[in-house]
């Protein structure tokens, strides 16, 4: 069986993100003054193989947590959908 | 004595630590490229270079920690030999583990290349023996992840084990907000690990080793390494 996984990846709360910081400066000067935060992370597709939905979010998690996400800094989050192209 | 230079792809102060080694120090040095090496055993101090080890993809030395030679240089550490990670060098050491803590994109947003100025916070460890408490360096900086973070927590501990090894300071040593460049947490700009033998930093000294490139203060830190391991070798 063929899934999707994607993986979201945040900065975790506390950790500075100029990014995220420097975005909500601008929507707040284009007169948007009621947004509140803004943060900027990154959506990483993979298309993987595998017996079933729970193993395969199993398996991302594991590589996530070792590669995809650095959890000193970051939090991933994980979702699996079957691949509808398969 | 005898210094390897690990090569990664997208590694570009390689040879300029190699010229410093060779030319400058009059060391032995070898290149190592990140997959072919055996073991690192014949070397007495390891350099991991600046650049942007694969192209900086996903996260500043997030790729790189995979590369064969990383798995021979955490043995190769835990055994006490000498690890030095400049610039994109010091971020794989902090993604594969032989550091703690993280980079974040600078507070600016920009590619900072400069001249700062750096406290020495620490002068007791290999790489800094030549050094003093408290001098002012002056050494170059040129990167666009140098926000240092790490928790609350694991920076008192760090402290407490006299781990900060330099802080970004103005020219008379405070380690003032306006001189922190890229808003690392406590101005650090190096640190060690808790057994002292594996530094990270993102200044460069081998850019500020020859009179000609206008400072020689990064010598001392090659100086500091050469002395250590002489005075190993006549102890072994």
């Amino acid at each position: 069986m063929k899934y999707i996984a994607k993986v979201t990846v945040l900065p975790k709360d506390g950790v500075a993100d100029p990014q995220g910081l420097a975005v909500k400066n601008a929507l707040h000067s284009m007169d948007y003054p009621h947004v509140e935060d803004v943060k900027i992370g990154k959506m990483i597709i993979v298309k993987i193989s595998g017996q079933s939905k729970s193993d395969v979010k199993k398996k991302v998690i594991r590589f996530s947590d070792r590669l995809l996400v650095n959890p000193n800094i970051e939090k991933g989050i994980v979702e699996i959908d079957e691949d509808g192209d398969s | 004595m005898k210094f390897g230079v690990i090569v990664f792809p997208g590694s570009n102060c390689d040879q300029d630590c190699y010229d410093i080694i060779k030319g400058v120090l009059k060391q032995d040095v070898d290149f190592i490229w990140h997959k072919e090496i055996s073991n690192l055993s014949d070397f007495d101090c390891i350099v991991l270079p600046g650049g942007f080890s694969y192209g900086d993809y996903l996260r500043t030395g997030a790729i790189a920690q995979f590369s064969p030679v990383i798995k021979m240089l955490k043995e190769y550490a835990s055994l006490g030999g000498l690890v030095l990670g400049i610039c994109n060098g010091f971020q794989i050491l902090l993604e594969s583990g032989l550091l703690p803590g993280a980079m974040l994109r600078n507070k600016s947003l920009k590619f900072i290349c400069k001249y700062v100025s750096l406290r020495v916070e620490n002068a007791d460890i290999a790489f800094t023996n030549k050094l003093r408490r408290g001098r002012v360096l002056d050494v170059p900086i040129a990167h666009a992840e140098g926000n240092y973070f790490i928790d609350p927590s694991s920076l008192s501990e760090m402290i407490n084990n006299n781990q900060i090894v330099f802080r970004y300071c103005d020219k008379i040593g405070c380690a003032t907000e306006i001189a922190n460049p890229n808003g690392s947490v406590d101005n650090i700009a190096g640190i060690c690990n808790r057994e002292g033998n594996v530094l990270g930093l993102m200044p460069h000294p081998e850019r500020c080793s020859e009179a000609v490139l206008g400072s020689e203060d990064g010598k001392y830190i090659f100086l500091s390494i050469i002395e250590y391991l002489e005075k190993r070798s006549s102890v072994v």
